[in-house]
């Protein structure tokens, strides 16, 4: 048995520190998806215009020094509708994947841990569900329940939910057997306390992959309700509406107004994904010194 | 490559494998640290060395290094390693490859997880053999089979088409060794090769690979831990501590007559025949142990047990049937094989299961007739707890060991804050766990802290029985010793009665008063420790025991 020279425990901050330096593309794409989150919460503040005022240029004038993304067809400012969108994109895509993240974590928490008939009915409402095509799925949701944000919220924790549950079920079911969850139960747990206190931090980290992948697909999914009419409506600014209307001007060159909010939402997906996997690591008690 | 029959000759007599002062090095976060620090052995052709040490010592790097198998962060700082005279301390992959397999070769640990699970035994073994001599595919197949009869595979043709799941561990181990030996190798590294398999099916193991290799002609290395199956295997021994070679020389001067400390200490805490717990560890290297309580025989039973049967319906009843009795402040021993039942029988007692059938009397109360799923709230619950087999795999990997045992205490104890704090502490200092590691995660312990940390989780609440299940399985000798002593110390100063599961009899043999003998889910045999073992009655406990390496062998030569 050895103790080390030095018994103090080293500290988290410190770890994280020796893992982003391990990988640089994590930190990248965590200033990143920090940077998109500044954006929309000081949306007012950084916004030259008001995302709704049209005239603030010539209509549908390219990028110039006074419309840094250029004007739309009725002159609104491109670059300040795109920094109000990020604020509507990413809070419907925060509030869609923590919601399924929370429901179907717990849901797949507790059939992994049961395992037997519980486990088995809930596999099989998961495959009923991923059988849909699932953004069919989610336009029937908010086709049922109303255009409004709050809908394309629930439409797209639903069809997130299936991921969720499977993840956690998967990994909650293999270590259910684990000498620590016996040993929560010695040291007086219920089996809810088991799964809830004990289980469920342990597949955080796995969680944590889901839930950044998610995130991106949830912007995805959210700005492509509004393209096909669903959900925000116009003169609302969002990405995919932003999109659906320069569609049209696309053929007479006017690059600007596609471009712009297509990239927004590559970057954005390309941010949350990437900060995913560096999460992980992060989170992961044994990547620490 | 080709050697010319001068150069075979030449290398006939000169040994197989020359290391000389060699050092690894491995990187880091801490920076580079080295695990090998000047280590030179040599093997002659047909020799069987044994490579002893605790994890930790070395003895895999040094082996894994001469097979050119260091993982990438891991290099060789200096020295030099020759195969059959050819020194390969820098040899390329490209120049290794040859050497691997048809000179040198190796079987692990696990052997499952060696064996490719998605590829039939047989083919395996074929594909060795092609990756080194130009046959046809019939004739590598011919020879696999021959082989698989050489490992003594019952039906050689058509076990040859079985898959690693379909095998047992042993079946398993003995495929790897059919792998290794396909390409007639001068030398076999066997690494710790039958850890994890029982103590019957081991002896088989050993006993075929060590015919395999007289036969054949082969040097080997046996890495292991376990220094009475390096007594009874090897022509020679040499003995690793903290990266150097301390000792080397023939199994009985070793083990009989221990020049260097270390190997002293290794012996003196390895369990024989007659050992007591107190000779495990050197003189007042820890506390005495207080007296042993009074037996209490003629009280009531602190546990009575009676015809308990779990089914988990995959064929044979897991228990069937168990009865037996245990007294306040005695030590009852389990032993059996995997598989015997006797893991389900411990969680059956520490109300982890609901026994199908059967009452568990405590105290003299019936547990069994509280739902398991209900038990943690049962007064009883702090009555009786657990102290597990793998240490790393009971503690939470997300909390620290301060909070490992305030878990319980909490929970159980119903303690907060200041009186939490202080029984944490008291805890650590009763199973001597530093209190400067409280705030450790387990990842940050050893395997020995990590058992004293699930140890003092269990003993905390000061519980009247304790389960052990196979609480040093998991650990290497010095420390199962020092926990032994641990145990033991808790027991007679706390008056706890253990219910000691095993398949360790020289551990049972010292831990326990009575034993109890399990097989297939029944107790076939139950007697007084010592009479068990000098006179068994059932054939099962006979080959159980003669299964069990000792180096009581060597005394009695």
């Amino acid at each position: 048995m050895s103790v080390s020279s030095d018994p103090r425990a080293p500290s988290r901050l410190g770890a994280a520190f020796w893992v982003l330096r391990q990988n640089p593309v994590t930190l990248i794409a965590l200033i990143g998806a920090a940077l998109l989150a500044c954006v929309a919460i000081f949306a007012p503040w950084i916004a030259p215009f008001d995302p709704l005022q049209s005239g603030t240029g010539p209509a549908l004038s390219p990028p110039s020094a006074t419309n840094w993304a250029g004007t739309d067809q009725i002159g609104r400012d491109v670059f300040s509708r795109l920094i109000w969108a990020s604020r509507l994109d990413l809070t419907i895509a925060v509030a869609a994947v923590a919601v399924s993240g929370l429901v179907g974590s717990v849901i797949g928490a507790f059939s992994g841990y049961a395992g037997g008939r519980l486990d088995r009915v809930v596999g099989r409402i998961v495959d009923v569900m991923m059988a849909f095509p699932l953004f069919v799925l989610a336009m029937a949701l908010v086709a049922a329940l109303g255009n409004s944000a709050v809908n394309i919220v629930i439409a797209t924790a639903v069809i997130n939910l299936p991921f969720y549950i499977r993840v956690v079920r998967a990994e909650v079911n293999a270590r259910r057997g684990a000498g620590w969850v016996e040993a929560a139960r010695l040291a007086g747990a219920s089996h809810p306390q088991a799964v809830l206190r004990f289980l469920l931090p342990n597949v955080l980290p796995i969680l944590a992959v889901q839930l950044s992948l998610n995130l991106g697909w949830a912007i995805i999914n959210a700005a492509g309700l509004s393209f096909i009419g669903l959900g925000v409506q116009p003169p609302t600014p969002e990405w995919g509406i932003m999109v659906a209307e320069g569609a049209t001007y696309i053929t007479s060159g006017k690059w600007w107004l596609v471009a712009f909010p297509g990239l927004a939402l590559t970057i954005s997906v390309l941010c949350f994904n990437l900060a995913g996997d560096g999460l992980r690591d992060l989170l992961d008690p044994r990547t620490r010194p | 490559m080709k050697m010319s029959p001068e150069v075979q000759a030449e290398a006939a007599l000169r040994p197989i494998l020359e290391i000389e002062d060699l050092r690894i090095a491995f990187s880091g976060r801490g920076g580079e640290s080295e695990a090998v620090k000047g280590v030179s052995l040599s093997v002659a052709p047909g020799e069987v060395l044994g490579l002893v040490g605790e994890s930790g010592s070395g003895k895999t790097v040094t082996m894994l290094a001469a097979a050119g198998l260091l993982e990438r962060n891991g290099r060789i700082a200096g020295g030099k390693v020759r195969i059959a005279g050819q020194d390969v301390t820098r040899a390329s992959r490209g120049m290794l490859r040859p050497i691997r397999g048809a000179v040198i070769s190796m079987i692990f640990q696990n052997p499952r997880a060696a064996l490719n699970p998605i590829r039939a035994v047989g083919d395996q073994i074929a594909d060795a053999i092609r990756a080194h001599e130009r046959v046809s595919k019939a004739q590598a197949r011919e020879r696999a089979i021959a082989l698989l009869a050489d490992v003594k595979f019952p039906r050689p043709e058509a076990q040859a088409r079985a898959y690693p799941h379909e095998l047992s561990g042993g079946m398993c181990q003995r495929a790897m060794i059919a792998v290794a030996l396909a390409c007639n190798p001068k030398l076999l590294i066997a690494d710790e090769p039958t850890t994890g398999l029982d103590p019957t099916t081991q002896k088989s193991v050993m006993d075929l690979l060590a015919g395999l290799i007289a036969e054949r002609g082969m040097a080997m290395v046996l890495i292991t831990h376990d220094l009475a199956m390096a007594a009874e295997y090897c022509g020679r021994v040499a003995v690793m501590e903290q990266g150097l070679l301390v000792e080397t020389g023939l199994p009985r001067r070793i083990f009989l007559a221990p020049r260097h400390p270390y190997t002293q200490r290794l012996v003196a805490a390895s369990p024989t025949r007659g050992a007591r717990i107190e000779d495990l560890v050197p003189p007042g290297a820890l506390p005495a142990l207080p007296a042993a309580p009074a037996p209490t025989i003629g009280r009531p039973h602190l546990l009575e047990v009676v015809g308990l049967q779990k089914d988990f319906g995959n064929g044979a009843k897991a228990v069937d049937g168990v009865s037996f009795t245990l007294n306040a402040g005695q030590s009852l021993g389990l032993v059996g094989e995997s598989g015997s039942g006797k893991s389900t029988t411990s969680r059956l007692v520490c109300r982890l299961l609901d026994a199908d059938a059967g009452a568990i009397v405590f105290d003299g109360q019936d547990l069994a007739a509280t739902a398991e799923k209900d038990f943690h709230r049962s007064p009883r619950r702090s009555d009786i707890q657990l102290v597990f087999q793998d240490p790393t795999d009971s503690l939470n990997p997300r909390f620290t060991a301060r909070e490992c045992i305030a878990d319980p205490l909490r929970r159980l104890g119903g303690l907060r804050g200041r009186a939490l704090e202080a029984k944490v502490r008291e805890t650590a200092d009763l199973v001597s766990f530093p209190q400067a590691l409280l705030d450790r995660l387990p990842h940050q312990l050893s395997g020995g802290q990590k058992a004293r940390v699930g140890i003092g989780r269990a003993v905390c609440l000061e519980p009247k029985l304790m389960v052990l299940d196979e609480p040093t399985a998991a650990l290497d000798v010095s420390v199962q010793a020092v926990v032994l002593h641990l145990l033991e110390r808790l027991r007679r100063e706390l008056g706890m009665a253990y219910l000691f599961v095993s398949h360790d009899l020289n551990v049972v043999r010292m831990m326990c008063a009575d034993t109890l003998v399990m097989k297939s889910g029944r107790i076939v045999e139950a007697a007084p420790t010592e009479k068990l073992f000098t006179a068994p009655d059932h054939p099962y406990t006979r080959s159980l025991l003669a299964a069990v390496p000792s180096l009581d062998a060597l005394k009695d030569d």
